[in-house]
């Protein structure tokens, strides 16, 4: 799944920590998410598009991500 | 001196590896010296060693402490401290106890400590993120795999007497086997993930 938050991040001047501790989660799930690693849960998927007051699929498409 | 996870690499590096010399010389005390003075300052120096390394742990992946971390620290190091007390000076008390009962007894109360660790690693990783239980579990996974495979090896070359087990240490070891493949594997799945 390929996914904007990296931009959307910096666009608001966050830090990957700054963004885990919104979101309740650890820096690493964050860098994880971020680098197409790891995708998301849609609970987690839906707190990133409220937090950056964004569409889910306006952030998240599928593609190839890891 | 500011949160540990903002640090200069080299000092969140090094306050770990003081962690580790701390976490594995004072288990050394307070297995091999037979001296009540050093071995409650070794049990000090686990119980600390263990502090450092769950706080320089996190900082060295760039990560800060959090409250789930703090709360196993809170519940796990006094566990600890007696179970190793209970190991260490209740253990040895065996051998002048006669009734078949009251031996059980005394061999299986480092149980009770164990059995609360089990608990409060349950709890604490129901408490960590989805990317973080995926880790535990795989890491879990891993352990049983690697543990089994060893364990069935070994029962196959003991059955055809090509080697001699200890039955009874064979099983003592199965617990620290698994914690150790499931920490190593742990430890490599959160390494992948440490670059920003």
């Amino acid at each position: 799944m390929k996914n904007r938050v990296r931009e959307l991040r910096e666009a608001h001047g966050w830090s990957q920590g700054a963004l885990a501790e919104h979101l309740d989660v650890s820096r690493q799930t964050v860098n994880a998410i971020e680098n197409g690693k790891y995708d998301p849960s849609l609970p987690l998927a839906f707190k990133l598009a409220r937090l950056f007051k964004q569409r889910i699929e306006s952030m998240f498409e599928p593609g190839e991500g890891r | 001196m500011g949160r540990m996870d903002e640090w200069p690499g080299w000092r969140r590096w090094g306050v770990w590896l003081l962690g580790w010399v701390l976490y594995v010389g004072a288990f050394w005390m307070l297995l091999a010296i037979d001296n009540l003075a050093v071995r409650i300052i070794g049990l000090a120096g686990v119980c600390a060693g263990l502090w450092v390394l769950t706080y320089s742990s996190r900082a060295v992946l760039n990560e800060r402490v959090r409250s789930i971390d703090r709360w196993q620290l809170r519940v796990i190091v006094p566990a600890f401290m007696v179970y190793m007390l209970l190991v260490v000076f209740v253990l040895p008390l065996v051998n002048g106890v006669a009734a078949p009962w009251l031996k059980a007894v005394v061999v299986l109360t480092p149980m009770v400590p164990v059995l609360f660790i089990a608990w409060a690693m349950v709890r604490y990783v129901n408490h960590c993120d989805e990317l973080e239980r995926r880790q535990h579990l795989e890491a879990a996974g891993v352990a049983v795999l690697v543990v089994s495979i060893v364990a069935m090896s070994l029962g196959l070359l003991a059955a055809a007497k090509l080697v001699v087990l200890d039955g009874a240490l064979m099983l003592l070891m199965g617990l620290p086997a698994l914690c150790v493949v499931y920490g190593l594997t742990c430890t490599w799945s959160k390494w992948r993930n440490r670059a920003r």
